[in-house]
This record gives C-alpha cells, sequence and structure tokens, in this order.
C-alpha cells in the first residue's frame, strides 16, 4: 500500500524551502505546498465532511489560513506537514461542529491547537515519515473498538462521553478503549511521553 | 493537577476532544510555560496529525489547485471588510431555518454561493468570526441540497409560530433583516423596518412584504453609526409607511 503521507513528509528538506518561500510570499510556493500536501488534505477533510463541494471549500480555507499565518512558522525547526494537517482536521471538524450545533466548545478548543509555534522547535530522534508509517502501522493492530474510537476522535471530534452516548457503551468502557488505543499507539512509536 | 496525571490527556486535548477537567488543567499548564505539557501537547499534536493517514486517499477535483493559488493572488487586496454578498449568504441559509419554504429560491441561492466563494477567499484572519457564520449557512444549504432532503408540511393543521429575526449590521453597509413567521397583513398594511438610535427617536428603515411563507429579507443600505444604535425594529405600517412608528412594533432586535 502507498501512503502518500510518508512521500509528502519524507522531504524534510524541501518543506523548509516551501515555508521559507511562503513566508516571503511567493505564490508559487503555495503551488508547491499544495502539490505536495493537497491530495491528503482533502482525502482528510473529505473523509470528514462526507461532501465534495464543502471539502473543497475548506481545503481553500485550510490553505488560506496556512498562507495568513505562516509568519509564525520556524521553518528550521517546524513541522510544515503535521501543521498543515492538523489545520485541515480542524477547519473540517469546526464544520461539522458548527452544523450540529457545538459551536462554542471547538472554536476556542481547536484554534489554540494550531498555532504554527505549537508545531516548531520539538526535537526528535525519529524522522516525521517514520513515525507517520509507525503509527499508521499501530493503527492497523488495533482492534476493532480501538480503532473506533479512534477514528471517533479524530473524524468526527467526539469526546470520550459523546463516543459512549453514540456507541450505547458505558463512559468507563470507552474511555479504556481509548486509553488503551493511545497506549498502544504510544508505545509504538516509543516515546512514553515522558518529557 | 499535576503533569503526570495529564500526561495521558494530551492527544484527546490536541483532537480538541478532552474534556473537563483534564482540558482546562492542560490549557492552564500550556498557558503558564510548562514545559513538560508544552513539550506533551506539541508531540501529542503531531502524532495526531498523522492519523490523517487512515482516510482513504480521495483525488480532489482538478480545479481545486486553481481555486487555492487564487489565495495567494487575491492576499495584497486582504483586509476587505466582509460584504453583504457574504452576509446574504448566510441570511438565505438562516431564513431556510426560520421557514423551510424557500425550496424554489436555492437554486439562486447556490449560484451566488459561487461567487461568494470567491469573496471568502479574500477573508483574513479578522475576519474569521464572519466565517463561523458563513460555514453554518454553508451547512444548512448542503443539507438542503441533498436529494434526500424533503420539506415536510403539515397539511390541514396551521400552527402559529411566534415571529422570529435576525438582523446583521455593517457600519459600512447597513442593516440586514431576515424575518420568519411574519403574520400575513390586512390590505393596506406592509411592514416598516426602524432603526432606534440610543436616546433617540426611531428612524425609518424601509418597507417590506414577507413572502406567503411569512419570510422577508429587508437590507438598509448605506452608513450607519452602530455604536450610536441601540436596537432595529419592526412594525405593522400603512402601505406608505410612516415617519415615526404607529402601532407598537411586533419585534425589538437590542444591538
Ligand atoms: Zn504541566
Amino acid at each position: 500500500m502507498f501512503f502518500p503521507i510518508l512521500f509528502a513528509l519524507a522531504d524534510a528538506k524541501a518543506d523548509r524551502e516551501i515555508a521559507k518561500r511562503l513566508k516571503n510570499r511567493e505564490q508559487d510556493a503555495l503551488g508547491q505546498l499544495y502539490d505536495r500536501y493537497g491530495r491528503l488534505v482533502y482525502s482528510i477533510i473529505f473523509r470528514i465532511v462526507k461532501n465534495s463541494a464543502v471539502a473543497e471549500d475548506l481545503v481553500q480555507e485550510t490553505f488560506l489560513r496556512v498562507w495568513n499565518r505562516v509568519q509564525g512558522f520556524d521553518e528550521e525547526k517546524g513541522a510544515l506537514g503535521p501543521w498543515v494537517l492538523t489545520v485541515a482536521r480542524n477547519r473540517a471538524i469546526d464544520y461539522l461542529r458548527s452544523i450540529d450545533g457545538r459551536m462554542s466548545q471547538s472554536m476556542y478548543e481547536l484554534s489554540g491547537n494550531e498555532s504554527p509555534e505549537m508545531f516548531g522547535n520539538l526535537e526528535k530522534d525519529m524522522l516525521n515519515s517514520d513515525r507517520a508509517r509507525v503509527l499508521h502501522e499501530a493503527f492497523k493492530k488495533l482492534n476493532e473498538n480501538q480503532k473506533t474510537v479512534i477514528e471517533l476522535a479524530y473524524f468526527e471530534g467526539l469526546s470520550q462521553t459523546e463516543m459512549a452516548e453514540k456507541m450505547n457503551q458505558p463512559l468507563g468502557t470507552v474511555k479504556t478503549w481509548v486509553r488503551t488505543a493511545l497506549q498502544a499507539l504510544r508505545n509504538e512509536l516509543g516515546e512514553a511521553l515522558t518529557a | 493537577m499535576m503533569c503526570e496525571e495529564l500526561k495521558e490527556m494530551y492527544e484527546l486535548y490536541a483532537m480538541g476532544v478532552s474534556g473537563d477537567p483534564e482540558r482546562n488543567e492542560i490549557a492552564a499548564h500550556l498557558a503558564r510555560g510548562c514545559d513538560a505539557c508544552t513539550h506533551g501537547v506539541k508531540l501529542a499534536l503531531q502524532t495526531v496529525s498523522f492519523l490523517g493517514s487512515i482516510a482513504p486517499m480521495v483525488d480532489p477535483p482538478a480545479r481545486l489547485r486553481a481555486r487555492v493559488l487564487a489565495i495567494a493572488a487575491s492576499q495584497p487586496k486582504s483586509n476587505r471588510f466582509w460584504n453583504w454578498q457574504q452576509a446574504w449568504m448566510a441570511a438565505a441559509a438562516a431564513l431556510t431555518l426560520l421557514s423551510l419554504g424557500l425550496w424554489n429560491q436555492l437554486i439562486g441561492i447556490d449560484r451566488s454561493l459561487d461567487e461568494a466563494r470567491q469573496q471568502i477567499l479574500a477573508m483574513t484572519e479578522s475576519q474569521e468570526k464572519d466565517r463561523a457564520t458563513i460555514q453554518r449557512a454553508r451547512g444548512a444549504l448542503s443539507f438542503l441540497n441533498q436529494p434526500e432532503t424533503r420539506l415536510v408540511t403539515s397539511s390541514g393543521s396551521t400552527i402559529e409560530l411566534p415571529p422570529k429575526a435576525r438582523v446583521f449590521v455593517n457600519r459600512r453597509s447597513g442593516v440586514l433583516l431576515m424575518a420568519g413567521n411574519l403574520p400575513k397583513l390586512g390590505p393596506g398594511k406592509i411592514y416598516e423596518m426602524w432603526l432606534i438610535p440610543k436616546g433617540g427617536a426611531p428612524v425609518p428603515a424601509g418597507l417590506f412584504q414577507p413572502d406567503e411563507t411569512g419570510t422577508a429579507m429587508h437590507i438598509r443600505p448605506g452608513e450607519m453609526d452602530v455604536a450610536a444604535t441601540a436596537a432595529v425594529a419592526i412594525s405593522v405600517e400603512p402601505e406608505s409607511g410612516s415617519t415615526a412608528p404607529t402601532t407598537t412594533p411586533i419585534l425589538v432586535m437590542g444591538l
């Protein structure tokens, strides 16, 4: 199976170059950014909103936001791909929440989590492309319930309480699935999060 | 709470789905520059971003690239104030929520949506709040545009719904009113909109008739002093209009 994400993340040098040129307001840098991440961004958003016209709009908003905020991005130590993907996912979740009336929570919570500063200055002992591959493999190893809760969190933006309602399961059970799923993903990444 | 107790929640926090009290706790740690939590959340944000690779890959339409590039092309003219096209779009969709009798107008709305897309492009950071409204509008539109969506009417039985209205104000472009469930008026009567200044008498802001479903959109174009305006009101008047309200307003919307 071919993972475009790996391809896109593999070339950290190209990302640095693109980020630098975006900060210089070079228009074709935006084209390059789109060529690297556009398909992924579209796929993630489409998976969330399940509507191609809406997805197109949100892709545009994603790149608009990146373009508008790139001055705060550290091209030397920043992780451009993860930032772009986060902005994309958040646009789509914001959209979902806005149409079912969960707006107030998301506006506050998601926007703080996508400032470019949060994607900078992070020492890593693994390349992003390796981490993405490991994570993808680790996800496939989860059991069905664990996969479901991770998908509900990531693609639907549901809290554990909301998941429990949707899955018609006790909250404690859902919390266990979430905790063990995240633990498994972390373990596979070899990062026990002991900062 | 200690960082140690929070670290299992970093990924959920990164996805914006953590519950209280952990969410507030983590936010507080980040706000005071806690190294452990900042590092943990940064790492979690990256980890979580890779979950995007679970999504089945779908090819975007080829035109999307050009739309994205248009962002950069349109940028120097940024900071445009949000305009009535967006307001109309939001208004149009919100109106459908007030009254679902607008099915036939949707084709027209959809067309203006295309034009509005180009305007959305030009929006900058300060305008993102407005975008939330537009997103909601788009949600309603996409709902209405789905072929399986059906208009349900209560045939035979009439339900009296109270009049509702929303008002958009813009210091450069004026006032946009959207109203629903307006009672049908007798012959020779019309609705009149009023701007009520703080500590002043109501100023006429135009006449309008709702459609058969009781919905109406009305604009009073031109500049307005938003800060000096206390409210927007609607009253029933003789069809030639009045210079001061002659009946008690049926709706008053404070600004
Ligand atoms: Zn901490």
